[in-house]
């Protein structure tokens, strides 16, 4: 358990993997710092890159090892993600319920992240085993979701402030993840 | 919104500060000099020379008016700046980090009192990444013997002891390395200076001291070869007074309520010292600043949610 911690720590602090996804740039302000919006990302978080990454490392387990088609993990991983991605969100929608169906319909934004993230974070070639996998997906997700929240009130405060003209909007928050990963190096 | 506009507009009008704070940096950087020599004052000059080059430069071409030099904010992040890098260092380093500190860590973010990092630390943190050996070597005091502080030899003491490393690294004072255990006691005294003249808040330095005490005391074992350094040490030693009562508790980048100021001084203390003990280097007082910078403004927003509510 305690690898498992400092394997997520490592990876998201030292390697800036989350904040590499904060790159699109466009997760709605409003939305993510509503009181309860840490439980929900993380949870939509959660529920896609654990049930997706526990499929990824049985497929590759039982199909593409056996049948030595390991060229095409990445391929496999990328399909099974989005589809994963998109049948929640699908199912959601015929539910009609508040939180959760604002969530995947407004934000399609997390699920491509998490796509990202899962892609470069939960590769079968790393070595994990199946409860490793999940564990590590729980983890990430909800990391992913503080760090969100905390950019998403950095965002508003910045634009409050008085800034030169040409520094809103983007190249600010491309200035601010820049300084926080700086940060974040000394954690390694 | 509106109320977030409304706490940005009350901690800009917050007194200025700057006049006090420069009092208060006098005993510190009088110790610092007196025992590490007049490179520091090198440093100093360098740097104020250069911030307020930049900065005036940069009012002329945003077209504003010379006259917010008065406000003397760049001054404060250009002495810490030469306060923190070792003495004797290559001119061209102290002009990147105040550089980094004037244009970055300021005027991106629209001049005096707007800052969401505390600028001193972006430049720091700049230099620091770029050229770590440089910045973390720094000149023996007394016999010559040494050349490392005592966190550098704390950390890289290759399975000694610790009251082993204190023989070996000859020159080390009796709490915190030889000299490092006066500056420090002197910027405790300015420190206090400020909380008394009410220009910074209390909570701040209180929790980071009281969370590295606490942290250190958890983990400290009398002394054996994993040791962390026991608590006097970590209080006494580097950058700790100068991070608790000048840096982090910048009134601007400080959360308004002050209950998330102690939280505030909670992150940054336990991160300094998580990244003294298991971190690649040996103080981490600068990017423990950097990150609770980052997360003040959650802490605002939640604060400000629930006022609404209720």
């Amino acid at each position: 358990m305690q690898d498992l911690i400092l394997i997520v720590l490592g990876s998201i602090l030292a390697n800036n993997f989350v904040l590499a996804p904060l790159l699109s740039l466009r997760v709605d302000n409003e939305f993510a710092t509503r009181p309860s919006s840490f439980l929900s990302i993380g949870m939509t978080a959660a529920a896609i890159l654990v049930v997706s990454s526990c499929l990824n490392h049985l497929a590759s387990e039982v199909l593409l090892s056996p049948l030595k088609l390991d060229y095409l993990s990445i391929l496999i991983f990328m399909l099974l993600i989005l589809s994963v991605a998109k049948a929640l969100q699908i199912s959601v929608i015929w539910k009609r319920t508040g939180l959760s169906r604002t969530l995947f319909v407004r934000n399609p934004v997390i699920t491509i992240d998490c796509a990202i993230l899962g892609l470069t974070l939960l590769r079968p070639e790393i070595g994990f085993s199946l409860l490793d996998t999940g564990i590590t997906a729980l983890l990430l997700s909800f990391s992913y979701a503080g760090i969100l929240i905390i950019f998403a009130a950095i965002d508003k405060q910045t634009t409050s402030l008085a800034l030169p003209q040409s520094f809103k909007g983007p190249p600010i928050t491309l200035i601010n993840i820049g300084l926080l990963s700086m940060a974040c190096i000394g954690l390694l | 919104m509106r109320e977030n506009k409304n706490y940005v507009a009350k901690s800009m009008a917050s007194p200025k500060p700057i006049k006090w704070v420069m009092i208060a940096l006098i005993p510190g950087s009088t110790a610092t000099i007196i025992f590490f020599g007049t490179g520091y004052l090198w440093n100093i000059a360098i740097a104020t020379c250069i911030s307020l080059i930049l900065e005036g430069g940069c009012l002329v071409a945003s077209r504003k008016r010379l006259s917010e030099l008065h406000d003397g904010g760049f001054l404060i992040t250009a002495i810490i700046i030469g306060l923190s890098l070792p003495p004797d260092i290559a001119p061209a380093i102290v002009i990147t980090a105040v550089g980094g500190a004037i244009l970055i860590g300021r005027l991106l973010y629209g001049g005096e009192r707007n800052h969401l990092f505390n600028p001193a630390m972006v430049g720091y943190v700049i230099v620091l990444i770029s050229f770590p050996e440089t910045v973390s070597s720094w000149p023996a005091p007394v016999d010559g013997l040494t050349n490392a502080t005592a966190l550098v030899s704390m950390k890289y003491r290759e399975g000694l002891t610790v009251l082993e490393a204190w023989n070996v690294l000859n020159g080390h004072g009796t709490i915190g390395g030889y000299g490092w255990e006066w500056i420090n006691l002197c910027f405790l005294i300015g420190g206090i200076l400020l909380i008394l003249k009410k220009m910074i808040s209390w909570q701040t330095p209180l929790s980071i001291i009281g969370t590295i005490t606490l942290l250190s005391i958890a983990n400290f074992d009398s002394g054996s070869m994993d040791s962390k350094g026991p608590p006097l040490f970590h209080l006494f030693a580097g950058s700790t007074m100068l991070l608790a009562f000048f840096v982090a508790s910048d009134p601007t980048t400080q959360p308004i309520h002050n209950r998330d100021k102690a939280i505030l001084g909670m992150v940054i203390g336990s991160i300094t010292f998580f990244v003294r003990g298991w971190g690649n280097y040996p103080d981490g007082a600068a990017f423990a600043v950097l990150l609770g910078n980052a997360i003040t403004p959650y802490l605002n927003s939640r604060r400000i949610k629930f006022n609404a509510k209720s």
